[in-house]
């Protein structure tokens, strides 16, 4: 009885630990949604490869509910997942395609602090919600090159949901800086001049190239830049009139100094590391070379440097995994760079709505998998450390069982010794006695 | 919860757990040594039945992680009840097992609640 009255006890006091948690799993909470775009909304199915691709399957009619179990954010857009009972297997559909029912998004103002200001670059504006999720209700229009202060909750460090808390006249709602939706102005330090490594396009909100800045073009210190969110991987710039999106990862920065080739073999070619336009086959060992840009990537670096007349790019690439094919010098009496002549435009063709969308990213389903095999692999471990930690135990238990036992049957020889002895002078003494008698 | 730190998740959620269970089998009278057979035997099974129950969610839904969760659950009881009746000498394994079971799941419901 005593004990249910302490474990009673117990369970009062741990509750103002305000730790929260879920001690039996952790669960997602679903929602209540219907399709709100009037041409229906695509369904995708979640197919695994080489890669993961979402394949689309077919289309819900208008006003279809369904029930959204949890959202994935897939290359830069949301996704909810939603369990389909005639098929029996789960699908994927954008939030943008669907509005959540009777929802009503609840939070405190003052668990949001400032996380960054940011800049509208959708010319038509963005859409403010009334909560984090395309799936809320809109609240309000935010026009183009507005800018917001965006506020995040406290008790996170990094917001990689993509939405942010924000005003705008007076309206307090939610935004989403996600497909470039938000720019934010590049710290000074960042912001310096930037070369093409290849022919880059210039694209819209909508994915459309607008334009193309040829390979081997400097963007000026002075084109306006924008940082996008951490997933875009990409920039908004304005270059000759022209305002729009161009990939980060075929930029070189500005970095002078010079560049020792150490190996025999080593390329320079016209365009970043397209091997299909080689200015010269095979660069001369021990040569230096003037260094203008570089772009490094996953710690695989380009260089645009000068060889005799000819300017052009050299990788850098490793042999063995540990030497380096070249050697980058910091130092000065660089030759300044001469542009090249602007090649030709090339044209692209038009491409067609892509039913197949590549994942490029580890994706929350892939996290929760390799968990599962994680916490496998910890429990077969587990189960090896329990027998061997109760076995030295067993295995001392038994020692100082042994112990205690040899120590017992001592002290009772010991005592059986005494009595002989004391049975011993007893006799002696009857003996005697006898005798006097 | 953002599925992208779940692994963090799940070593919170195994904290805590350990932290209570070991609580509740100090106050039945576990000692000290028997109370390490209760944190190894936690981190056997807390990480399956989270990581496991949450795939089945996001996998076929909240109704199926019901399911799944009270199998888990059940089976978790049987191969603690098991491993105490091995290594600790208490004369209902059983019993011990569902008591800290309870108290873990029902005081993270409570605290979850909160």
């Amino acid at each position: 009885m005593k004990k249910i009255y302490l474990l009673l006890l117990s369970i009062l006091l741990i509750i103002p630990m305000s730790v929260k948690a879920d001690m039996s799993a952790p669960y997602i909470e679903p929602y209540e949604a219907t399709v709100s775009n009037p041409d229906g909304a695509i369904y995708y199915n979640m197919a695994y490869s080489d890669k993961q691709y979402l394949y689309k399957e077919d289309k819900l009619a208008y006003g279809k509910k369904i029930k959204i179990d949890y959202e994935e954010k897939i290359n830069n857009d949301y996704y909810g997942s939603y369990f389909d009972e005639n098929k029996n297997r789960n699908y994927y559909i954008k939030l943008s395609d669907i509005i959540r029912i009777n929802k009503k998004y609840t939070y405190d103002e003052s668990d949001y602090k400032k996380a960054k200001d940011g800049i509208v670059l959708y010319p038509n504006g963005i859409v403010m919600k009334s909560g984090p999720s395309a799936a809320f209700d809109d609240v309000a229009v935010v026009p183009g090159n507005t800018k917001l202060e965006l506020k995040q909750t406290k008790d996170i460090e990094y917001n990689d949901s993509g939405w942010y808390l924000t005003t705008y006249k007076g309206k307090t709602g939610f935004v989403c800086e996600l497909e470039g939706a938000i720019g934010y102005e590049l710290a000074e330090e960042n912001n310096g001049a930037l070369f093409t490594s290849t022919d880059l396009d210039i694209k819209n909100e909508e994915g459309d190239t607008i334009e193309v800045i040829p390979a081997n073009t400097l963007i000026e210190k002075n084109n306006k830049k924008y940082d996008l969110d951490a997933w875009s991987r990409s920039y908004y710039i304005e270059y000759n009139g022209v305002k729009g999106y161009i990939s980060y990862l075929d930029l070189a920065s500005e970095n002078l100094g010079k560049l020792n080739v150490l190996y025999d073999n080593i390329k320079l070619y016209e365009k970043g590391v397209d091997t299909s336009k080689v200015l010269v086959k095979s660069l001369p060992k021990n040569e230096e070379l003037d260094a203008y840009y570089s772009s490094c990537d996953w710690g695989s670096c380009i260089y645009y440097v000068k060889y005799k007349d000819n300017y052009g790019w050299i990788l850098k690439t490793y042999i063995d995994d540990e030497t380096e094919t070249v050697e980058f010098k910091e130092s000065g009496d660089v030759k300044p760079l001469i542009k090249k002549e602007e090649n030709k435009k090339e044209e692209k063709e038009d491409s067609n709505e892509e039913e197949v969308i590549e994942v490029n990213t580890l994706t929350n389903r892939e996290i929760v998998i390799y968990s599962v095999g994680g916490a496998i692999i910890l429990a077969l471990t587990m189960i090896v450390i329990i027998m061997l930690v109760n076995k030295k135990k067993n295995s001392k238990v038994n020692n100082n069982y042994i112990k205690d036992e040899s120590n017992h049957i001592e002290e009772d020889l010991k005592e059986s010794s005494v009595i002989e002895d004391q049975d011993d002078d007893n006799n002696d003494n009857t003996e005697e006695d006898d005798g006097t008698m | 919860m953002n599925l992208r730190y779940f692994p963090l998740y799940m070593l919170k959620f195994l904290i805590i757990t350990i932290i209570i269970e070991i609580i509740f089998a100090f106050i039945l009278g576990l000692r000290k040594k028997e109370l390490l057979n209760v944190v190894l035997v936690n981190i056997l099974t807390n990480p399956l039945v989270v990581s496991i129950t949450v795939y089945v969610n996001i996998t076929y839904g909240l109704y199926y992680r019901k399911i799944t969760l009270i199998i888990l659950e059940v089976l978790t009881i049987i191969i603690e009840a098991f491993i105490y009746k091995k290594y600790i000498k208490n004369k209902n394994s059983i019993r011990l097992a569902i008591l800290l079971n309870l108290a873990s799941f029902f005081v993270g419901e409570l605290i979850n609640y909160l």
